[in-house]
């Protein structure tokens, strides 16, 4: 038996066996129900009834009531601070359990998890301030050389900024990954409209697209707007994008849709990832396409990160079409 | 033309200024805030490159505290999201370029910059082998006029003043349709089909794209 109203039903049974028998021998006692003359059957059970069963029932059925109050009132504000614990969760927020919210006697318990989630709120800024003082830190080395290859002539050069450029961004998508995991995260948020998003990004990457003989474009099917770091979420849609148009043949199209719902997916002409495709690439943080060249990227794994920070996940399309889709819990009208 | 970076990585900075100036843009250096005080003080620039992060202040307190006065400011930084850069643009900075950037981009908007006031845009746009005389409404392809309605003008300014750059199709409806015109889905793609159409006819096809869903812009794929 696990629950305290459980426990109490059979502390109270016992207490009532034990003190039955112990006011049971004293009756027997009293009225000499076991001498040479004992008193009539019906005054035996009438002396019973009236001395031991009345008062025990009385008072079981009152204790009982009352604990049972008690119980329920302590379960009522257990779920209380249950729920704004997974409201605080769900926007990554950490939380403090108040002082007076429940009985003095869960304190000790209490007290330990708001030191364990005050620390890992600590732990998590850090992170973030490191997270964010390594990017900057290296974005310094990297303008130094892109600034060099100015140097080199024009073939030679052309690689190589392809390979800083990709840097640069790797370096950018994981300062937005810390940022999105960052405790305070949730008074950043703002209301995200996937349409308007995917038409922002594709806006930014189709010149590139086309110069690259491929197309893009965007579909709308009935989208939602969601909560989240924008920066962050285009991040990794821009990263689905590269991916897609990698995995892409020359003369075909990668399409974006935003919607159903709050999800953004990026279809393209490649094969598709397998579910234990993806999860294999999200946890090895490799790049997606075979093909030799091009930029190597923690691409997918960060993406998906970001997605799990907004409390939402990276999937595939498969087998329905070849693409991966950016699924986001539906912001609330409150 | 002249200008001062402030930037307190040395070496960045005499990069930058050699690459710059092999593009004719001549530069001052200044490791720090008190620096830079020095060298506005003294000196004339054309403009101003401010790293965000230096040893002693924020570029942006140093930059609410310029005169009206002043040369326009390029912010040149490694802070790249979208809040970082609306607070420079926010504080007065004429421009905000993201780290690392190529030497090519930052002398042009430099070069933007200096002949931003006062200066209009060009009153002939001109992208490869089309241009548009933006008064007399006439398009050209290689010299050789072409006859396109108002609504395929307007378009065609448009997407030639943002070339290289996918325009919005709202922004287009916006400029091309009164808010009292119903606009069917298919007005705009029917005015650049029009316009294909005339260049197809001129030689210069695949020059004109839809982005579906979002909008159109103007550029040629350049061999690779």
């Amino acid at each position: 038996m696990k629950s305290i109203a459980g426990k109490l039903l059979v502390g109270l049974l016992v207490s009532g066996l034990i003190g039955g028998t112990v006011l049971g021998v004293m009756v027997t006692y009293e009225y000499e129900l076991l001498s040479s003359d004992p008193p009539p059957l019906w005054r035996t059970v009438r002396e019973i009834i009236e001395h031991v069963l009345t008062p025990f029932a009385v008072f079981l059925a009152l204790f009982g009531a009352g604990a049972l109050l008690v119980v329920r009132s302590m379960e009522k504000q257990l779920k209380k601070i249950a729920r704004e614990v997974c409201e605080a969760a769900q926007d990554l927020r950490s939380y403090q359990t108040p002082d007076d919210a429940l009985p003095r006697e869960l304190r000790p318990f209490t007290d330990a998890v708001n030191v364990l989630t005050k620390r890992l709120g600590e732990h998590a800024r850090r992170q973030e301030a490191f997270a964010a003082d390594a990017a900057h830190e290296l974005k310094t080395p990297l303008s130094i050389l892109a600034l060099s290859l100015d140097k080199l002539p024009a073939e030679d050069a052309a690689p190589l900024r392809k390979q800083v450029h990709a840097l640069s961004d790797m370096v950018d998508q994981m300062l937005l990954l810390a940022r999105s995991n960052a405790p305070d995260v949730a008074q950043r948020r703002s209301l995200i409209q996937p349409a308007a998003l995917a038409r922002r990004v594709v806006a930014e990457l189709a010149p590139a697209a086309f110069q690259a003989g491929k197309t893009l474009s965007v579909e709308e099917e009935a989208p939602i707007a969601f909560r989240g770091l924008e920066e962050a979420v285009a991040a990794s849609l821009r990263t689905l994008i590269d991916n897609a148009l990698r995995a892409t043949p020359e003369g075909t199209e990668v399409i974006v849709r935003a919607g159903p719902g709050a999800s953004l997916t990026v279809i393209d002409g490649g094969q598709g990832l397998q579910p234990d495709e993806l999860d294999r690439l999200k946890a090895r943080g490799i790049r997606a396409d075979r093909a030799p060249g091009g930029a190597a990227g923690l691409g997918l794994a960060i993406a998906d990160r970001i997605a799990e920070a907004h409390g939402g996940e990276l999937v595939t399309c498969q087998p329905v079409c070849a693409g991966l889709s950016l699924r986001f819990p539906e912001a609330h009208a409150s | 033309m002249r200008t001062l970076i402030i930037e307190d990585n040395a070496e960045l900075a005499r990069l930058l200024a050699e690459r710059l100036a092999a593009r004719g843009i001549d530069s001052d250096i200044a490791g720090c805030i008190a620096e830079a005080d020095d060298h506005v003080a003294v000196g004339q620039f054309d403009a101003i490159m401010l790293d965000l992060g230096l040893p002693d202040g924020d570029g942006i307190d140093w930059l609410r505290g310029l005169p009206a006065e002043r040369p326009p400011v390029l912010i040149l930084s490694a802070r790249s999201t979208l809040d970082d850069r609306v607070t420079g643009l926010n504080t007065g900075a004429d421009d905000y370029l993201v780290k690392p950037a190529e030497v090519e981009e930052i002398a042009a908007r430099l070069r933007a910059l200096v002949r931003r006031p006062g200066r209009r845009d060009p009153v002939v746009l001109k992208v490869g082998n089309v241009t548009f005389d933006t008064t007399s409404r006439q398009a050209e392809i290689g010299g050789q006029a072409i006859a396109i309605g108002r609504k395929e003008a307007d378009f065609l300014e448009i997407l030639l003043r943002n070339a290289g750059r996918v325009v919005p199709r709202e922004r287009l409806e916006g400029t091309l349709y009164s808010a009292s015109d119903p606009v069917t889905p298919n007005a705009l793609e029917a005015v650049a089909s029009r316009l294909r159409r005339r260049f197809a006819e001129a030689g210069e096809d695949d020059i004109l794209h839809t982005v579906r869903g979002v909008g159109y812009f103007f550029g040629r794929r350049e061999p690779s």
